[in-house]
């Protein structure tokens, strides 16, 4: 559940990340946000993949959290992309419904 | 290139970055993905064990294992029972007969100091995880292992120990069986002996002869004989059923007999060592091999410029643009992956490839730095004494239980009973995994008192210099010990997306000439052997892969030297499949492999059902994980492979007219000339070797 978390926020993360790059942008949403806001979402994505070591260390302790958020990266980084080259428009509440359906599981269970 | 002009930093590293990963690509695809299926060796092993399957665990196997135990070895100084666990559906019991009284003191602790072998020698940091690992990996490696382990020790001296398996020869990767062999049929004696470091004299000759045989053996040796000759070494063990060692249903404590198989091992092996050569220099030119995928790595992180705002970048169906948008992406994305398994590739071949530490600091004597690594002097103390009284054995399960509950994250991996049956019983319960990547080979131990179930000590671990702690680190991520089923996957997923990266890297150096050979008309010598190349080495890869697991199956079950047989059939497979790529036309020979790779890897649940497996259906209803994960794994990959079969015959490439060449794949006349520098520029490189 804790693993679902780190990759919620990494998905998410990724997701702000392309949605504040300009190209990417327009593919998700159809036109280029307005230079502040790309910030935002800039810094959101950063902070989200920065924040989601902390569960992953938490659970799995430094070493192999560290090895473990890697992985959980790579593999959101890769589902962004690939959603990003075939299907763009998911990508508008992906990261988030990704984020919330775990904060949920994790209160739940 | 030309070195007399000069050259833009970035233009350099471009050369640099298409020839080293040229050169020695394709040895390095093979290596990525059977370094990438090794990740699940033991998993590989049981699907190709297919008498296996249908064990259950039931929460009651270690009641079972003990009256197993106690039926079959009833005055055994000490047992050993590796559970089930996610990794492997049996339990392994194994035994050691009590000595004669004077040679009593050399049993030691052998799950924690054997076991090296399947790291080879340069990881001696690893013991308890080794065999831990291996005596998971049920058949019967796990005792070779140990075997090996010890052996390492007592000979390991200089380089020339690396061969002490006399595995040197043709026959030496699907070693894990025969070493097995040797060990069943080795006298327990020879076995203490071996790893005694105070009886040096008293170690078998065997260990010597193997040395020799592997330096004096010439290489075409055919395996059989290698085989014999170690049948014969091994004191006649030959293909004898294990005397000390079982391999038991947990549900039922039906003592099952797995048919004789290379295995995950194979795989494994093949790595690191490849096949067919001297280990040394298999590892010698995997070693160079990892050597220039470094300088690869680097360098496209220089050439690549645009890593961050590139990072989502693929645009599907252009051509040579979406093949350099897909070697980024897979670069790119398991970029942390690539360094570190590289790096640590490396490492673990460096007391091969840089001996000179060894040599200065320890006079060469390699067994004394492994000793000194694992910081633990004592691994050879000498056993408690057994009372004489008898005394009933404590049940195990709430020992167990007690465990599970102290290390909830690492599980139980291993129960070793020492004078079962004694008043003096001990029982030790060993952890499945180590806590973190630093302490690898430092598993936590509880020891209770055999008749009373109480703990009597709690051995701490013993604390590793930074020094060791760094090697540990780096080794434990690259063999992925550490690894419960989800970190795995996640370092197999990378595994995936490097071998697409280097195969996309492969597959660019033909499509990047494009051009040139439609300027030319023709398609010249060298483009039309890396075309050959690639196809071989890449498809024809996975081909062999294939039809090494269909061998598994087809052949006989009780065939004499099976694991020989399933090996001939991957080489042969592969050396067919090259064949076929000098007679076909590039893009055909595409197709028809990659079709061919697919369909075989898709049918692998179906053979997997009909051949004593157990099919999918049921292995997913049973929890069978192990079983279910492999043929999962194999229904998907085969279909992805047949879709870029489909994408490869589909695509359409626009030739000018006149141009007598056969593209493989081509882009767009106009897409070619916005590809950028990194791409354009490649072409230059190899007009200037034209000339």
């Amino acid at each position: 559940m804790m693993d679902f978390l780190v990759f919620a926020m990494a998905l998410a993360g990724f997701n702000a990340l392309c949605v504040s790059m300009e190209r990417h942008a327009k593919q998700v949403v159809g036109h280029a946000p307005a230079e502040g806001r790309r910030r935002g979402f800039s810094a959101l994505g950063w902070g989200l993949l920065a924040l989601s070591l902390g569960p992953a260390v938490h659970y799995h302790g430094a070493s192999i959290g560290t090895a473990v958020w890697f992985g959980l990266m790579t593999v959101a980084a890769f589902i962004v992309g690939l959603l990003l080259s075939y299907r763009p428009r998911p990508l508008l509440g992906l990261g988030g419904a990704a984020l919330v359906l775990a904060v949920a599981l994790l209160l739940v269970v | 290139m030309r070195f007399d002009k000069p050259r833009h930093f970035r233009q350099s590293m471009s050369w640099l970055h298409t020839w080293a990963g040229l050169v020695l690509g394709w040895l390095l695809f093979a290596v990525f993905v059977t370094g990438t299926l090794a990740f699940f060796r033991n998993e590989i092993t049981t699907w190709m064990q297919p008498e296996l399957h249908s064990a259950r665990d039931d929460g009651h196997g270690l009641e079972r294992a003990i009256a197993v135990l106690a039926r079959k070895a009833p005055d055994a100084q000490q047992w050993s029972i590796n559970l089930q666990g996610p990794r492997s559906p049996v339990m392994t019991l194994s035994w050691r007969e009590a000595p004669a009284a004077d040679e009593r003191r050399s049993a030691g602790r052998r799950g924690e100091e054997g076991g090296d072998a399947d790291s080879g020698l340069e990881a001696p940091g690893g013991r308890g995880e080794g065999a831990r690992e291996g005596n998971r990996g049920h058949g019967m490696q796990g005792e070779g292992m140990r075997r090996e382990g010890r052996r390492d020790r007592q000979e390991g001296t200089r380089a020339a120990g690396m061969q002490r398996e006399g595995r040197g020869e043709g026959g030496r990767s699907e070693g894990m069986q025969r070493e097995g062999m040797r060990t069943e049929g080795a006298p327990r004696q020879e076995l203490r002996a071996g790893g005694e470091p105070g009886e040096g004299d008293a170690r078998p000759q065997r260990g010597g002869e193997g040395r020799e045989m592997a330096m004096a053996a010439p290489q075409a040796e055919p395996p059989q004989a290698a085989a014999r000759q170690q049948g014969g070494g091994g004191g006649g063990g030959g293909g004898q059923q294990a005397q000390n060692r079982l391999v038991m249903d947990p549900a039922t404590g039906v003592i099952l007999q797995p048919r004789q198989t290379a295995g995950g091992n194979f795989l494994y092996r093949f790595h690191f060592e490849l096949y067919g050569m001297d280990r040394l220099t298999g590892r010698w030119i995997v070693g160079i091999a990892t050597m220039f995928m470094f300088v690869a790595i680097i360098s496209g992180v220089i050439v690549h410029r645009n890593i961050f705002k590139d990072f989502f970048t693929f645009r599907p169906g252009k051509g040579k643009r979406s093949w350099l948008d897909a070697h980024n992406a897979t670069g790119v994305l398991s970029l942390p992956f690539h360094v570190v398994i590289t790096f640590s590739g490396l490492l673990l071949l460096g007391f091969q490839l840089m001996p000179a530490a060894v040599v200065t600091a320890y006079d060469g004597d390699t067994r004394a730095m492994a000793q000194e690594m694992r910081g633990r002097g004592n691994a050879n103390a000498p056993l408690p004494r057994p009372s004489g009284e008898k005394a009933a054995l404590t049940p195990l399960t709430p020992l167990v239980a007690e465990a599970e509950r102290e290390w909830p994250m690492q599980g139980v991996g291993a129960i070793t009973i020492t004078n079962p049956g004694d008043a003096r019983a001990t029982i030790e319960i060993r952890q499945a995994r180590t806590e973190g990547l630093s302490s690898r080979g430092a598993a936590r131990r509880l020891v209770f008192d055999g008749v009373t179930g109480e703990v009597l000590e709690r051995p701490p671990v013993a604390e590793s210099s930074a020094v060791s702690s760094a090697w540990n680190l780096m080794t434990a991520l690259h063999m992925g010990r550490f690894a419960s089923s989800l970190p795995r996957w996640l370092l197999f997923a990378s595994g995936v997306l490097g071998s697409l990266m280097v195969a996309s890297g492969l597959a660019m150096w033909v499509l990047a000439r494009h051009k040139d050979r439609e300027t030319l008309g023709r398609t010249p010598r060298g483009h039309r052997l890396v075309e050959v190349l690639n196809v071989a080495a890449v498809s024809g890869l996975l081909i062999a892969i294939a039809a090494y697991f269909w061998g598994n199956r087809l052949l006989p079950a009780d065939l004499a030297e099976r694991n020989l047989w399933e090996i001939r059939v991957f080489f042969s497979v592969w050396v067919l499949a090259a064949l076929h790529a000098i007679v076909r036309k590039h893009k055909a020979a595409w197709v028809e492999q990659l079709t061919l790779a697919g369909v075989l890897t898709m049918l692998l649940p179906v053979l997997n059902g009909a051949s004593g497996g157990v099919h999918l259906g049921h292995s997913l209803g049973a929890g069978q994980l192990q079983v279910a994960g492999f043929d999962a794994c194999a229904l998907v990959l085969g279909a992805l492979l047949m879709f870029a079969a489909r994408k490869v015959s589909l695509h359409v490439p626009r030739v000018k007219p006149g141009a007598k060449s056969r593209p493989a794949d081509a882009s767009k006349a106009k897409e070619a000339e916005a590809v950028d520098e990194l791409v354009a520029g490649l072409p230059v490189a190899l007009k200037t070797e034209e000339a």
